[in-house]
């Protein structure tokens, strides 16, 4: 079985795509998904580099021949999206692709084409192939973009024999995270110590509990908030979970990324700590194990 | 004047701008559309007005009419309703609420039970401030049905702050919907340039205007400003990040109350925004 | 059960008995149908592979169509579970072995294959 970390927080910018970045050169077996899909960033420092892309097609959507359609406004009345206008024209963003207005149109105007929501790409990188996709920006049902990252994933991992797949989520708690995280073997969430990413940590690993992953935390910037680090550990000691790392706030770890550099291989104190390298030797017992 | 403030990539500030811009303004009403993450109640506290439930559909079969034609599971575009000889089976995680299944089956046996997704709470700070954020309930796949709530209470408001989930999906598009202009809350950094990209790409598709803050200037590097020169897109505010503001945020302080020059900066958005709206 | 009476599935990469089973029951390219009665092989392409939402399902009810008694599967997710469940289809499991779909009919005549009695994972929501 190849071994799935997904790395997924909450709230945003807390720091995954840069944890993603710092511990992607400790394994050697290795695959990476980028699943946020809105947002996809490993590239920028991993790879520019496509071997491979696919088009990613959605749910078909309606198009109207207005030479055959008699502004009957039945297609608008049934749709339940509200995808089609009173003066019948589809608008893109919320149609769900449900065919019902095709079905429904008594002069047969309406008809359903393929519709591309996104590109799959594969790439080379110096440490293992990489899968991410690019959600055409304002359309729908990202988390099959998800599904469909990590399927080529583990195709790959397959393929390839390589144990352990790294996998960058998306913020927040609906489709793209749940589609992210569900049967991988470990989730890290990141969080700060701060209000709302105390509120979205809730959140996030009440989702995790119901889909059965197991998830560590690891708070970023630990040093901005003490007081709400402290809250953090509290709350995950009396929820069956644990932090397993406090990164310190790190002008030079912004700076490394600025430069396009991987911070945990750019010469930066903090990856030479005992604190770091226990992380690491922990979050790779997982890659022997299986 | 609705202004939706927005980010491809997530901790930008967009909550943070909201709800600092919300509280210089005299009036005027607030949305959090963030259902996974709502964090603007965080900052904006009040008292409690109303909690309303949302909810979302999903067919049930009655099986003393079911003749077990089949029809609805052979027009199921989402593979929710699978009809077998004996019974139908239901799967109300896929079921996107189409009404599909209702218009094919021959003989009435598919009606709607109601589920909720999710929770609408509208706060009150002020006679004339009030905010309402939606909560989706973990494990439910879209806050889509919860945005167009909150933006169907709004319709009508004449002062609307929307502040927006990260990303640039289906909520994203819900959220930004009818808006006079929209600020885009991006950093300086590589990430924050490629996320922005994507968000400014969605607005132009939309064809919405709008402007961009840069916030926590002084992490990373220029490249943002050659961006912003090069596509001729207007730069609102340059919010420098300083550890004290850092501080405020974690300790869920609104900083206008702390700090001069942020709340300058904060006139400075509003002044330059509703400028827009004249001209 | 007569084993000896029934139509049995295989998930399947190619149209071939001699290509490989695949490792996705949903998803896989074809479903390769052993009738034991006439002892031939036909092979079905899978329209389910490509749905956007639900494959599971709509894998369940395909086979189905093609009055399968037994699946022969790598896994299974829930949906699909509880479906074949409702059409009384059983499924017998030859996980992530990479082998012949002819191998796996032998095995599963040998008695060699468990019957899946609960769904392999959390589901995929899609």
């Amino acid at each position: 079985m190849v071994n799935e970390i997904a790395i997924i927080s909450g709230k945003g910018g807390t720091g995954k795509t840069t944890l993603a970045l710092c511990i992607i050169p400790y394994f050697d077996s290795l695959v990476i998904a980028d699943c946020d899909v809105d947002a996809p960033d490993l590239n920028i420092l991993l790879s520019k580099e496509i071997v491979e892309t696919t088009d990613f097609i959605g749910f078909q959507r309606p198009v109207i021949n207005y030479d055959d359609c008699i502004n009957c406004s039945l297609c608008h009345q049934k749709c339940n999206f509200g995808a089609i206008t009173e003066d019948i024209v589809v608008k893109k963003g919320v149609c769900e692709g449900c065919n019902v207005c095709e079905y429904v149109c008594p002069t047969n105007a309406i008809s359903m084409v393929d519709n591309k929501i996104g590109a799959i790409y594969k790439r080379n990188t110096p440490f293992g192939t990489m899968i991410d996709a690019r959600l055409i920006p304002g359309e729908e049902s990202s988390g099959k973009l998800v599904s469909e990252v990590r399927k080529l994933s583990n195709e790959s991992a397959l393929q390839e024999s390589k144990k352990t797949i790294i996998i960058d989520g998306s913020p927040g708690i609906a489709c793209n995270v749940i589609s992210t995280i569900s049967g991988v073997s470990k989730a890290l969430i990141v969080t700060e110590p701060t209000e709302s990413g105390i509120h979205d940590l809730k959140r996030v690993l009440t989702l995790s509990k119901l889909f059965s992953v197991q998830a560590k935390v690891i708070i970023n910037k630990y040093d901005l908030n003490m007081g709400k680090t402290n809250d953090i550990i509290d709350y995950c000691e009396l929820n069956e979970s644990e932090v397993i790392l406090k990164m310190p706030f790190n002008k030079e770890i912004v700076n490394s990324i600025s430069d396009l550099k991987i911070p945990s291989i750019n010469n930066i104190d903090f990856f030479e700590s005992k604190e770091w390298l226990d992380f690491i030797s922990y979050i790779k017992k997982s890659e022997t194990l299986n | 004047m609705k202004i939706a403030i927005l980010s491809g990539k997530g901790g930008t500030g967009k909550t943070t701008l909201s709800v600092n811009l919300f509280s210089i303004l005299n009036k005027g009403v607030l949305i959090d559309t963030d259902t996974e993450e709502p964090n603007s109640h965080i900052f904006l506290k009040g008292t409690n007005v109303s909690t309303s439930e949302v909810y979302k559909n999903h067919p049930v079969v009655n099986y003393e009419k079911c003749d077990f034609c089949g029809n609805c599971g052979d027009h199921c575009n989402f593979n929710a309703i699978i009809p077998t000889k004996t019974k139908v089976i239901v799967f109300e995680d896929l079921c996107h609420d189409c009404g599909f299944c209702e218009i094919v089956c021959p003989t009435g046996a598919i009606s709607y039970k109601q589920k909720v997704i999710g929770t609408i709470h509208t706060k009150e700070i002020t006679k004339n401030k009030k905010y309402h954020y939606g909560k989706l309930s973990i494990g439910e796949i879209s806050g889509v049905r919860l945005i167009e709530s909150l933006k169907e209470m709004t319709d009508n408001e004449e002062t609307l702050i929307i502040d927006c989930p990260p990303g640039v999906s289906c909520s994203t598009v819900a959220a930004i919907s009818n808006v006079d202009y929209a600020i885009v809350c991006a950093e300086p950094t590589p990430f924050g340039i490629s996320d922005m990209k994507m968000v400014v790409e969605l607005l132009r598709e939309e064809d919405i205007k709008f402007g961009v803050v840069v916030n926590k200037s002084g992490i990373g590097n220029d490249d943002i400003y050659d961006y912003l020169k090069q596509e001729e897109i207007p730069l609102l505010a340059k919010i420098p990040f300083t550890k004290e503001r850092a501080l405020l945020y974690s300790n869920s302080k609104l900083i206008t109350k702390y700090d001069l020059k942020f709340n300058e900066i904060m006139k400075d958005i509003v002044k330059i925004t509703s400028g827009e709206n004249h001209g | 059960m007569d084993i000896n009476k029934i139509k049995i599935a295989i998930c399947s990469n190619s149209d071939n008995a001699e290509g490989n089973v695949s490792n996705r029951f949903a998803r896989c390219d074809f479903y390769t149908i052993y009738d034991s009665k006439t002892l031939g092989f036909t092979f079905v392409e899978n329209t389910a592979k490509d749905s956007v939402s639900g494959a599971g399902a709509k894998a369940a009810k395909i086979v189905s169509t093609l009055g399968v008694d037994v699946v022969l599967v790598p896994e299974l997710g829930p949906k699909a579970f509880e479906a074949l469940e409702a059409f009384e289809i059983k499924a017998y499991q030859y996980g992530n072995k990479n082998y012949s779909v002819r191998d796996a009919l032998y095995e599963f005549y040998e008695n060699k294959l468990p019957e899946l009695l609960n769904p392999s994972g959390k589901s995929k929501h899609s």
